[in-house]
């Protein structure tokens, strides 16, 4: 069954002070809404000793700069009810070469 | 847990710096006014360094991601301290009148000097960016998110995407089946 997913107003207010361009910003969301929700297990890491959130990656290629990535890393925890996923955290960084090995 | 080549290297440098700019040192061995213009650019250089670090190891979030959260949150504690330890350093170069009195006799010192408010705040926003991005924070973060989360106090991410581009739920999606359809555009499917 697909989750939901939720934001915290620290996460949100993250994402809204990273000034992503509209197409990246869109990805962004849909990762979040979509491809996260659809099937958590297939895309969240675990940290190691930290079995509480695990951390969502993902990398866009920037639409008009080929070599330009956006990496973005979001600390996400399944909440007690089963039925949403709470971003707690995110992370974005902006990388000029290729797209990363692994 | 071993921090990266270049944190150390950074790290040294600025401990280097350091004992070349405290007081007992300078006393020992006092400044000659091209020693103290050295020391001065060699405080101003150290910004490009710090953000090379910074980079590199937000770079290292995406390539290694085995690491634990002990050891993202140390490598953040390390590169907040730093920042910290260079902005006294430059507080004390700026202010100890050993220090100021050759910077006093010569314009060109005063230059210099004039540059190291700016290079602490170079440094200060790239900390700040540590602080703010950096996927995991510190143990009080961590419980104040635990908090929010414990206590619902998460919006659907929908409503709060809605909300950042002042627009309605219903405007939202519409906007993001308007991207979907331009995924293979952008060559992302």
């Amino acid at each position: 069954m697909p989750y939901t997913t939720r934001i915290t107003l620290s996460a949100n207010r993250q994402i809204n002070s990273w000034g992503l361009a509209e197409p990246i910003w869109m990805e962004v969301l849909l990762h979040l809404y979509q491809t996260l929700a659809a099937n958590p297990q297939a895309v969240l890491l675990s940290l190691p000793n930290f079995p509480s959130s695990m951390l969502y990656y993902f990398t866009v290629q920037d639409p008009e700069h080929a070599d330009l990535l956006h990496e973005f890393m979001f600390q996400v925890t399944y909440h007690a009810d089963e039925q949403h996923l709470d971003v707690l955290r995110g992370s974005y960084w902006r990388h000029i070469g290729g797209i990363p090995d692994n | 847990m071993q921090s990266s080549v270049l944190l150390r290297h950074t790290r040294d440098r600025l401990n280097s710096l350091r004992q070349l700019v405290e007081p007992p040192q300078i006393e020992v061995l006092p400044l000659t006014p091209e020693d103290y213009e050295d020391l001065v650019n060699l405080v101003l250089e150290f910004p490009d360094s710090y953000r090379r670090v910074v980079d590199a190891e937000f770079r290292r979030l995406f390539t290694e991601r085995s690491r634990s959260v002990a050891e993202l949150q140390q490598v953040r504690c390390e590169l907040a301290d730093m920042a910290d330890r260079y902005t006294a350093m430059v507080q004390s170069v700026e202010q100890d009148p050993a220090l100021r009195t050759p910077a006093g006799q010569q314009p060109l010192f005063r230059t210099s000097l004039a540059k190291l408010s700016d290079a602490v705040a170079t440094l200060q926003r790239d900390k700040a960016r540590v602080l703010a991005d950096w996927p995991v924070g510190d143990a009080a973060e961590l419980a104040q998110a635990a908090i929010e989360h414990e206590q619902g106090r998460c919006i659907p991410v929908d409503e709060a995407f809605a909300q950042m581009r002042g627009i309605s739920v219903e405007e939202l999606h519409r906007r993001l089946e308007t991207h979907k359809a331009k995924r293979k555009e952008y060559g992302w499917e």
